[in-house]
C-alpha cells in the first residue's frame, strides 16, 4: 500500500507544479552551490494525462485535504480551492518548477521555486490565507519583492515567480566536559547533591568504623499448618531418568542456578534542556529567524555567476524533455556534512579523498509516464578515471548455460549480475590507493602494503576462481516433504509418537555461480563434509543443517555452481539442465546476457504465491491484492554495460494496461483501493 | 504445570508460532491420593519459524527471550519444585531441536500439587491477564474434582487477525486422567472415557477455551 504521505507528495509534485516563466529563468534563482536539484514539468505530463480529470478524482481531493489540513488547518477550504484552480490565485502550474537544496557545514538550506501568472491574485491569497500577524509573522517588502518568514521557513515573491525556504540551522550545545564528568570537590559534590548542610568527612567515617552493626530482630513467621492426608512415606533416591532421545535432560547439571532477575534500571531518554545549549531557544529562534530572512533575500539577487546555470556539472548532463527530473552533485554525497570532529583521523582522510574522487561526477534520475509503464532512468557520470574502471568491470560475459536450469513456466522473479571479476578487483586496488594513502596512519606506506598482500594473497587464483556471473531465481511454489513429529493416543489415551511426512508449500529457488579452477573448488566441498554441514549423494552434496524447514542442496556441474532446494533439479537435470521447451523465456536470456545487472520481478505471480502460501491479507488487503494483480504486470531493472562517460539503470514498473498511460493507471488504482478502504471504514 | 499457566504460556507464544502446537497434561492418580503429573508443551511444527525467531530475537517488533533465557526460567522452575515437600522425581526435558518441551513431577497428594501449581504459576506468570485464578485440584475417596476459573474472553478471539485466529484454531490443549478405578459419572460432556473406564481425556483448541465453549471444569466420580 503507498503511504499516504507519499501519495500527498506525488500529487503535490505532479499536479501543481506552475511557472510562468521559463525553465531557464527559475534556475537563476538557484544558487550554484546547490547539491540537490529536482525539476517537474507538468507540460510534458499534460501532453499525456488529463490532469484537471486526476485532480477530480476521490483520492485525489483527499490527498489535497489531508495535505492542505497537515499545513493549513485553518484555512483548509482556502487550499483544497488553490489546488483544484490555481490559476485563479495567481499561479502558473503549467510550467516546470524547482526544488533544490544544498548544505553548509551542518547548515542545510531548502527552497521550491514556482512561477506566477498574476502577482497581485498571488499576494491577495498569501494575504488572506496563510499570513497573520498575531502569530508575529510581518511582510517584508524590498522593491518589487515581497517576503514573509516565520520559524525556519519563508515565503517570497516577485512579479513573476514565487519562493518556499527553509533553513535548519546547526543549535551550538554548551558541552562543558570539565562540568559533567570531571572531578568534583568532595564538597562541592555534596553540597550539590545533599544541599548546603556541611557533612564532616571525618564523622562520617567514624559512623562506618566504630559504631557497631546494630541487632536486627527477625521476626518468624508462622508455617501455617497444612492438613496433609497420611501417605506412606517413601524413600527419595536419586533416580537415573529415563532418556528419550533427542532430549537434554536438565537435572544432570551440576549446581542449578537460580537466576535472579535484577530490576533493570530504565534509563529514560535523554530530554535536551535549555542550558545544554550554548544558546537560548529565543536566541536560537532569532538566529534562524535572520538565516531564513537573508537565505530568501539572497535568492533574488544571486550574481549571474553564481546561480546553478554557472555550475558545469548540471548545466552539462542532459535534463530536458522528462516528467520529473533530479540531479544531484555526487561529490556532496560523500561530504561529511561538518562532521569532522567526530571522525577519527583514519576515516576523515579517508572520506576527504573519496570525496575529492568524486569532485566532477554527478548523478540523475529522470521519471517518465509512459504508456503502460512508469520508468525511472538512474546516470552517473564520473570522472574518466572512474568511468575506465567501470567500463573494466562491465567487460564481462554471463555464463550462457545458466538458462537452462531456469524454469519459465512460474517463474517469479530472477536476479543475474555479470561483471569482470579480475577488473573489478584490479580496479579497485588502483582508486583504493590513493583512499588508504590519505589515511595517516598508513599515509605513503599503501602502496607498499598492497605490494605485500599481494605476496600472501594468490590474486590470479582468485579472479580465475570467481567468473563474476552469478544468477538466482524463484521458479515457483512446490510442495515438499519433512518430517514432523507428532503424537496420537491409543484407545486408552496413552502417548504414541510418530513420525510423519508432511508436505508444505515452499518457494523453490536455484542460485547458480561461475566457476574455474574446479580443483580448488573440490577443496572446500571436502571441508564442508568432514566439517558435518554437507553430506555427498552421489554427483550432489545435501546440506545437513535444517535451514528453512527444506532440503538443501550444492553442486558443481562443468563451470556451473548451484545452490537449490530443488531437489528434481539437481537429481536428474545436472547434466543438460530443463527440457527447451520448460526453460526461462528467451528475452530474459537476453536480458541477462546483454546487461550487467537484471533484476525481474513478475508480480501476479508473485501475489498468487503470496495467496498460495496462505499470508494472512485480511479482507481489505485480498481486495487489494487482486487489484494489484490485475492492474500491474511486472518490475524490471536493467545495469547495461557502460560506454562514454557515464554509466545508467533503467527500472520500469509496467502495468496490464500497455495502452493507457501510466500515471492514469496509478491513479486509478490508488482511487480503487481508497473506494475500498472508504467502504471498509464505512462499515 | 496446569492448564491456565499453559493456557498463558500459549497465548504469550501466539506470535511465534505460525502452525498448530500442542500442550498435553497427563495426571495419574493413585488410590492413596498420591500421583504424577506430566506436562507436555509440543511446538515441533513450528520448529523452524522458533528456530528463527530466536536467531532474530523479535517477532513482529516485540521482543521474545533467548534460548538461555528460557532455559534458566526452566532450570528456576524445576529447583523451585525440587525443593517442595510433596514433591519427588521432577524432571525437566526440553529439546530446542525440536521444541518439546516435558515437566513431570510425582506428587504425594492433590494439595502439593495445587501449591505446586501456584508456586510455578507466579514464577511464569508472563501472560497479559492477571485475573487467572490457579487451577484447584480436590480430592476426596472416590472423587476428583478440577476447577479452573479463568475469564472467557470472545471478544478477544473477535478482535484477532487472521493468522491470530488460525493459531488459536489450531492450537490444541489435552487433558487426560488417569484413575485407579473405573470411572462412574463425569460432569463435563466434552469428556471421554476409555473403553476401560480408567482415563479420560478432555481436548479443546485454544479458541475453544477462549471463547468459552469448552471449560476444563470437570468432576469425576471413580
Amino acid at each position: 500500500m503507498i503511504r499516504k504521505s507519499t501519495l500527498k507528495l506525488l500529487t503535490a509534485l505532479v499536479l501543481l507544479s506552475t511557472c510562468g516563466l521559463t525553465a531557464q529563468d527559475l534556475l537563476q534563482y538557484i544558487p550554484s552551490e546547490a547539491a540537490v536539484v529536482l525539476s517537474i514539468d507538468p507540460s510534458t505530463v499534460k501532453t499525456k494525462v488529463d490532469v484537471a480529470a486526476l485532480k477530480q478524482l476521490e483520492v485525489t481531493q483527499m490527498m489535497a485535504r489531508e495535505w492542505a489540513r497537515d499545513f493549513y488547518p485553518e484555512n483548509e477550504e482556502a487550499f483544497v480551492a488553490a489546488f483544484n484552480d490555481p490559476q485563479r490565485y495567481g499561479m502558473d502550474l503549467d510550467r516546470a518548477s524547482y526544488f533544490f537544496y544544498f548544505n553548509k557545514g551542518s547548515d542545510a538550506y531548502y527552497g521550491y521555486l514556482f512561477a506566477l501568472s498574476d502577482a497581485d491574485a498571488f499576494s491577495k491569497f498569501y494575504k488572506s490565507t496563510l499570513f497573520n500577524a498575531e502569530k508575529g509573522l510581518r511582510l517584508i517588502e524590498d522593491g518589487d519583492v515581497i517576503m514573509a518568514t516565520t520559524g525556519s521557513a519563508g515565503i517570497a515573491w516577485n512579479e513573476e515567480m514565487a519562493m518556499i525556504t527553509s533553513v535548519q540551522l546547526e543549535r551550538d550545545y554548551d558541552w562543558d566536559w570539565e562540568e559533567d564528568y570531571g572531578e568534583y570537590e568532595e564538597e562541592e559534590y555534596i553540597e550539590e547533591e545533599y544541599g548546603e548542610e556541611e557533612i564532616v568527612e571525618e564523622e562520617f567515617e567514624d559512623v562506618m568504623l566504630e559504631e557497631p552493626v546494630p541487632e536486627v530482630e527477625i521476626e518468624i513467621a508462622e508455617v501455617e499448618e497444612v492438613e496433609e492426608e497420611l501417605v506412606e512415606e517413601t524413600e527419595l533416591v536419586p533416580v537415573e531418568e529415563d532418556r528419550i532421545d533427542g532430549f537434554d535432560d536438565v537435572s544432570d547439571r551440576g549446581d542449578s542456578t537460580i537466576v535472579v532477575e535484577e530490576e533493570m534500571e530504565v534509563e529514560e531518554e535523554w530530554d535536551w534542556e535549555e542550558d545544554d545549549y550554548g544558546e537560548s531557544d529565543e536566541e536560537y529562534a532569532a538566529r534562524t529567524k535572520a538565516a531564513v530572512e537573508q537565505f530568501t533575500q539572497g535568492l533574488f539577487s544571486i550574481p549571474t555567476d553564481s546561480t546553478i546555470l554557472s555550475n558545469q556539472k548540471f548545466v552539462n548532463h542532459p535534463r530536458e524533455g522528462n516528467d520529473m527530473h533530479l540531479w544531484m552533485d555526487y561529490a556532496w554525497l560523500g561530504n561529511m556534512q561538518g562532521m569532522e570532529s567526530l571522525l577519527d583521523p583514519s576515516t576523515r582522510g579517508f572520506l576527504k579523498a573519496y570525496q575529492k574522487m568524486l569532485t566532477d561526477a554527478s548523478l540523475w534520475i529522470d521519471l517518465n509516464f509512459n504508456p503502460g509503464s512508469i520508468d525511472f532512468d538512474y546516470h552517473v557520470q564520473l570522472d574518466e578515471a572512474w568511468m575506465r574502471y567501470v567500463r573494466s568491470t562491465h567487460d564481462s560475459k554471463l555464463n550462457r548455460k545458466f538458462h537452462k536450469y531456469i524454469k519459465g513456466e512460474n517463474l517469479l522473479g530472477y536476479l543475474s549480475i555479470n561483471v569482470n571479476m579480475e577488473n573489478t578487483l584490479r580496479g579497485a586496488k588502483d582508486l583504493m590507493l590513493p583512499l588508504m594513502e590519505a589515511a595517516p596512519e598508513v599515509g605513503p606506506m599503501a602502496g607498499e602494503l598492497i605490494d605485500i598482500v599481494d605476496i600472501v594473497v594468490d590474486e590470479q587464483a582468485i579472479y580465475e576462481f570467481f567468473k563474476g556471473d552469478m544468477c538466482m531465481a524463484v521458479t515457483g511454489l512446490r510442495e515438499f516433504e519433512r518430517m514432523v513429529t507428532t503424537y496420537d493416543y491409543d484407545e486408552e489415551f496413552n502417548l504414541i509418537e510418530k513420525e510423519e511426512l508432511r508436505k508444505q508449500t515452499l518457494p523453490e529457488f536455484v542460485m547458480m555461480m561461475g566457476y574455474g579452477r574446479e580443483d580448488d573448488l573440490k577443496k572446500f566441498f571436502r571441508l564442508g563434509e568432514k566439517a558435518g554441514g554437507l553430506r555427498r549423494v552421489d554427483n550432489y552434496y545435501q546440506v545437513t543443517t535444517d535451514m528453512m524447514g527444506m532440503n538443501l542442496y550444492l553442486a558443481y556441474h562443468k563451470g556451473i555452481l548451484f545452490f537449490t532446494n530443488d531437489d528434481i533439479l539437481i537429481k536428474n537435470n545436472l547434466s543438460s539442465g530443463w527440457p527447451a521447451k520448460e526453460r526461462i523465456a528467451k528475452k530474459h536470456r537476453q536480458l541477462m546476457e546483454d546487461n550487467v545487472q537484471v533484476v525481474f520481478w513478475d508480480i501476479p505471480k508473485s501475489l498468487n504465491s503470496a495467496s498460495a502460501l496462505g499470508m494472512p491479507f485480511g479482507d481489505t488487503g485480498e481486495e487489494v491484492v487482486n487489484v494489484g494483480k490485475q492492474s500491474l504486470e511486472s518490475m524490471l531493472a536493467i545495469t547495461p554495460k557502460a560506454t562514454g562517460n557515464s554509466y545508467f539503470s533503467k527500472m520500469s514498473f509496467r502495468f496490464a494496461n500497455q495502452q493507457m498511460n501510466s500515471l492514469d493507471q496509478l491513479f486509478q488504482f490508488m482511487e480503487e483501493i481508497f473506494k475500498m478502504e472508504s467502504q471498509g471504514d464505512r462499515s | 504445570m496446569q492448564s491456565i499457566k499453559h493456557l498463558s504460556l500459549i497465548l504469550c507464544c501466539l506470535f511465534c508460532i505460525t502452525s498448530c502446537f500442542e500442550v498435553t497434561e497427563e495426571v495419574s492418580l493413585r488410590a492413596d491420593g498420591s500421583g504424577s503429573v506430566t506436562l507436555t508443551i509440543n511446538m515441533s511444527e513450528s520448529q523452524q519459524n522458533l528456530k528463527n525467531y530466536l536467531k532474530v530475537g523479535e517477532v513482529d517488533g516485540r521482543k521474545i527471550p533467548s534460548q538461555a533465557e528460557i532455559e534458566a526460567k526452566f532450570v528456576e522452575v524445576q529447583t523451585r519444585l525440587r525443593a517442595m515437600a510433596g514433591l519427588s522425581k521432577v524432571v525437566l526435558k526440553r529439546d530446542f531441536d525440536r521444541f518439546i518441551f516435558i515437566i513431570s513431577a510425582d506428587f504425594s497428594n492433590v494439595k502439593v500439587l495445587n501449591r505446586a501449581i501456584v508456586e510455578v504459576t507466579k514464577l511464569l506468570n508472563e501472560a497479559p491477564y492477571s485475573n487467572f485464578q490457579p487451577p484447584n485440584f480436590t480430592y476426596t475417596d472416590g472423587k476428583l474434582s478440577r476447577r479452573v476459573a479463568y475469564p472467557h474472553q470472545p471478544e478477544l478471539y473477535r478482535q484477532a487477525s487472521l493468522s491470530e485466529r488460525y493459531l488459536m484454531d489450531t492450537a490444541r490443549m489435552i487433558s487426560i486422567f488417569r484413575l485407579p478405578r473405573p470411572i462412574k459419572r463425569v460432569s463435563n460432556d466434552k469428556a471421554r472415557v476409555s473403553p476401560s473406564k480408567t482415563s479420560i481425556l478432555l481436548q479443546a483448541s485454544l479458541a475453544e477455551l477462549v471463547k468459552g465453549e469448552v471449560v476444563l471444569d470437570n468432576a469425576i466420580s471413580f
